[in-house]
């Protein structure tokens, strides 16, 4: 029984459309540590953001269980909700739609304090306040400004520092740094780091860019069309990516330094729609390494090792070390594709 | 002073002291100062730098597709001989689709959703083709095909909602190569895309580059897509060039201690960094009239007195160098 | 380093620049002193009859001529515009706050509330504007004719529709701003979030349009006042009693021209003003 801080359990979150549901969490299972940082990277329909607001308690949660510290989680608004609120937060992409155009600085910092601690005197308040912005690297001197009159990595530290002022235990990252320039999103992950360590806090960094994705994560979830299809150690996993989409998004980061993927391993074809997954394997009509069996069956997220999961019937196929299986159903033996993906 | 060309021949386009500047209601901002660089056919160039470094507002420019609040100031835009920003606006007009092309960044609002596909791409043709309708729409249909538009035909009577972001880049593509450019423009052209997309797309541009000896400048914020696709690069900060050279001799050692700290900002995909480095400070306000100091000189780690004293010049580090940059330090003492 | 400016403080900014917004808003303020401090000043009397001088044209004595009666025509248009702008500005300051309040909270809660909300506006709409104040004003006996209050009643009901489709609108997009969600997220109540975050983002269009309200019920009192069913005196009225003495022989043009001038340069002035007022707080109208 692992001391979990954040458990996700065959989560579905399925939403009400014609003429079929969108389904864009599927069954998704995993579980963030204290202290660990937990990436969930995928493209657009993935699901990733999705997972983030079934956490934050703002979209209902079709199927599956969300566990905070052992509690259970409910939508925001029911009563169960109240007492986890100051213990996990959320930051969200767009630093000018995150702050109230209307609101200082110091008081968009403040507010939380104001909302949990109705009683505490405005003075400290503000203390409080003005000390978090010192935490975040935000000049005291600014607390006076409005929004529209920061930088965009400034809006975002001003964020991180209300996110902050419940002193949660954990941080929902969704794209916090994804609309920030390159220079200015080095100080934001420099600054997450940081406070991960001073703060004791643990993240669910929902990004898109997996170069990020190295710098700041522990354990990544690689997501395609709401499903969970690797999960494992960040640098096993960036070094030794196992299923066919994750070898796939790691070709095509437009890198200074390429990763240890060859070109043949791309993704062809569009992203399907989330109303309408491909059938059996989701990732087949894009997939390299199809044959037989994707198109048929819907692979299930099986064990590689002890940390790494994988949802693939080839990768699964070679760690039985049943040859037998890829060759009857179809067209590549299981060996020719190790001697395939062996070659660099 | 204008980059000379590696190769033998004429530079196909050549743009010499460009200066651009906008109007806004109470103050004037210089987005581009002083932008020299030319290109030759079948390269790609990479425009590259952050928000308001200028890189959007050159391409704009060299197109004449700025804001009503934008205009050139200074500086000339040469193509086969011709000054771009002297020309009278129906002979640019000739130019724009024609020799020269542009594709923008986001696809959703680049096309005309009243339009069918093949409507909008046929017009291109027609204009400065001179085709008849059926024959620029035949032309619409090969060309949607050849850029990865599967069923092109049937996609092309359809409407551009009906298309993924992917494949509406690509019809833009198609669209900007339907009057046979020379040159190419891309401004952002796959930053709103996701990332296997966003492969798939650069995969075609070099394929076409190859193909029709297309030259092509290439804005981008993105290091490692200048790594992937560009020949030549241009770094751009506060609305100058501040260095410029081969792409892969400008990544792996830079000359100026922007783009140095620029790419040790990016996060490796081969590696996790300690920490990554950030540029202190911000951006220089682009209003406030001509600088006395080097613009880089308030956030740089090699700043000294005489960096204060006068913008430097964009020029070589020895002589006879193609490498160009802005700064008084030696390339050693950037990478050192 | 530039002072701290707020939104309020930049819209003010803009608005300075504005000079036409600000010409319009100095003429309607002009026009107003005039109306409401010229009449006590100066003693003059609306009321008073006097057959002997009717019909005068403008000349010493009267400044702008006697109607009919020989009432002193200055005095009528002046006290005459009091009652115009009071009904202009009391009539939307009514609608305006029936019309936040609605709309904010059908946009706020959304779902079920807001359809039902909102196809009452809509049926509202439907119903002919005529007919309406025709029942109003027959609700209320004959004595009552005249008054103002029927007609405030009358005009107040039109407006507060728009009002409240605007800010619904408004609402609805707001309440799935990122600022909002974090405020939720962090435990804030219903009303914490409409007070605090929702209102004051709402609070530039609503005065935006709320000005452009004034104009509007202006001259939708000036046309009941044209058919007959407006108030004993204000601009509409003097129009219309103007128009009632047109004949082919003898000319009261005065008795046509100061009314209708004055009523034209306030409502050409709070447009203006209006239109000045919404570039000046909607950033997105910049470029």
């Amino acid at each position: 029984m692992t001391d979990a801080l954040l458990e996700v359990r065959n989560l579905s979150v399925h939403f009400p459309a014609a003429p079929r549901p969108v389904r864009a969490v599927d069954g998704a299972s995993f579980t963030i540590e204290r202290g660990e940082t937990l990436a969930l990277v995928g493209e657009s329909g993935c699901g990733k953001s999705t997972i983030a607001r079934a956490i934050m308690g703002l979209v209902p949660a079709t199927a599956g269980d969300l566990r905070f510290d052992g509690a259970a989680m409910p939508p925001l608004g029911e009563p169960g909700r109240r007492a986890l609120l100051s213990r996990l937060q959320m930051i969200f992409q767009d630093p000018d739609a995150s702050l109230n155009p209307r609101l200082t600085i110091l008081s968009s910092i403040a507010e939380p304090i104001e909302i949990t601690e109705p009683r505490l005197p405005r003075k400290e308040r503000e203390e409080r306040a003005l000390s978090l912005m010192s935490d975040v690297g935000l000049d005291r001197t600014l607390g006076g400004r409005y929004p529209h009159e920061l930088s965009g990595g400034q809006r975002q530290r001003v964020c991180i520092a209300r996110a902050l002022a419940v002193r949660p235990e954990l941080l929902v990252c969704d794209e916090a740094v994804s609309a920030l320039d390159v220079s200015i999103q080095a100080q934001i992950l420099n600054l997450l780091v940081d406070l991960r360590e001073r703060f004791a806090l643990s993240y669910l960094f929902i990004t898109h860019d997996l170069r990020v994705v190295r710098h700041v994560a522990t354990r990544v979830a690689v997501m395609y069309l709401g499903q969970i299809v690797e999960l494992g150690p960040t640098d096993a996993l960036f070094d030794a990516p196992r299923h066919p989409y994750t070898r796939a998004l790691l070709a095509a980061v437009p890198s200074l330094a390429k990763a240890a993927v060859p070109q043949r391993a791309r993704a062809r074809g569009d992203i399907p729609s989330p109303s309408n997954p491909p059938i059996g394997c989701r990732f087949h009509t894009r997939c390299p390494e199809v044959f037989d069996r994707c198109s048929k069956e819907e692979p299930s997220l099986f064990e590689l090792t002890g940390e790494r999961r994988c949802r693939c019937f080839l990768v699964e196929a070679e760690r039985i070390g049943a040859t037998n299986l890829a060759s009857a159903s179809g067209v590549i033996t299981a060996e020719a594709n190790r001697a395939d993906l062996g070659k660099r | 002073m204008t980059e000379g060309d590696p190769r033998t021949g004429e530079p196909l386009l050549s743009v010499e002291a460009l200066s651009t500047e906008y109007a806004l209601e109470d103050r004037v901002v210089r987005a581009v100062t002083d932008v020299s660089f030319s290109i030759a056919r079948g390269e790609v160039v990479g425009l590259v730098g952050e928000s308001g470094s200028g890189k959007s507002a050159t391409g704009l420019s060299i197109l004449r597709l700025l804001p009503p609040e934008g205009r050139i100031v200074q500086g000339r835009v040469l193509l086969a001989g011709r000054d771009l920003a002297a020309i009278a606006e129906p002979e640019m007009r000739r130019v724009r689709g024609g020799r020269v092309a542009m594709i923008f960044q986001d696809p959703m609002t680049s096309l005309n959703p009243y339009l069918r596909v093949e409507e909008q791409l046929a017009e291109v043709g027609v204009l400065h083709l001179g085709l008849t309708r059926r024959e620029a729409i035949a032309r619409a249909v090969a060309l949607l095909d050849r850029v990865g538009i599967p069923d092109a035909r049937s996609r092309a009577r359809g409407f551009p909602h009906e298309l993924s972001g992917g494949m509406r880049q690509r019809a833009m593509i198609a669209m900007a190569l339907l009057g046979n450019p020379e040159l190419l423009i891309a401004d952002e052209p796959t930053t709103a895309l996701d990332v296997t997309i966003q492969a798939q797309i650069l995969e075609l541009l070099r394929e076409l580059v190859k193909e029709r000896g297309l030259s092509v400048i290439l804005v981008t914020h993105d290091l490692g897509v200048v790594a992937e696709v560009a020949d030549r690069v241009l770094v751009m900060y506060a609305g100058r060039i501040v260095e410029t050279g081969s792409a892969r001799e400008v990544l792996a050692a830079p000359h100026h201690p922007y783009t140095l700290a620029l790419l040790r900002s990016v996060p490796r995909l081969d590696r996790r960094a300690t920490r990554l480095e950030s540029i202190q400070g911000m951006p220089p306000r682009l209003d406030q009239g001509p600088f006395s100091e080097c613009t880089f000189a308030p956030r740089c780690r090699l700043v000294q007195g005489e960096c204060h004293a006068k913008e430097p010049s964009l020029s070589p580090a020895h002589v006879g160098s193609t490498r160009l940059r802005r700064c008084i330090r030696s390339p050693d003492e950037v990478s050192g | 380093m530039t002072a701290s400016t707020g939104p309020w403080a930049d819209a003010y900014r803009r608005l300075a620049r504005n000079r036409l917004a600000l010409g319009g808003g100095g003429v309607v303020a002009a026009v107003t002193v005039l109306c409401f401090l010229l009449p006590p000043l100066l003693g003059l009397d609306p009321a008073t009859t006097n057959p002997s001088l009717a019909h005068l044209p403008p000349g010493s004595g009267h400044l702008l001529g006697t109607d009919g009666l020989g009432r002193d025509y200055i005095s009528r248009v002046l006290v005459g515009g009091q009652t115009s702008l009071l009904i202009g500005f009391a009539a939307t300051i009514a609608s305006v706050a029936v019309g936040v309040l609605y709309g904010a909270v059908s946009g706020y809660y959304g779902g079920r509330i807001d359809e039902v909300m909102m196809r009452f506006v809509d049926f509202h709409y439907g119903v002919p504007y005529m007919f309406l104040v025709i029942l109003i004003m027959l609700l209320f006996s004959e004595t009552a004719r005249g008054n103002p209050l029927p007609v405030f009643l009358a005009l107040g009901l039109v407006e507060w529709l728009t009002m409240a489709r605007v800010v619904r609108g408004q609402v609805l997009t707001l309440r799935e701003r990122e600022f909002v969600l974090a405020a939720r997220l962090l435990g804030a109540g219903d009303l914490h979030v409409i007070f605090r975050h929702i209102l004051p983002n709402v609070a530039g269009i609503v005065t935006v349009y709320g000005t452009l309200t004034v104009p509007a019920v202006i001259i939708l009192e000036s046309f009941l006042s044209f058919l007959g069913l407006g108030v004993k005196l204000s601009w509409g009225q003097l129009v219309a009693e103007a128009v009632g003495v047109v004949n082919p022989i003898r000319s009261y043009w005065w008795l046509l021209l100061w009314p209708s001038v004055l009523l034209a340069i306030t409502l050409l002035s709070l447009n203006f003003f209006g239109d000045g007022l919404r570039d000046a707080v909607d950033p997105k109208a910049r470029r």
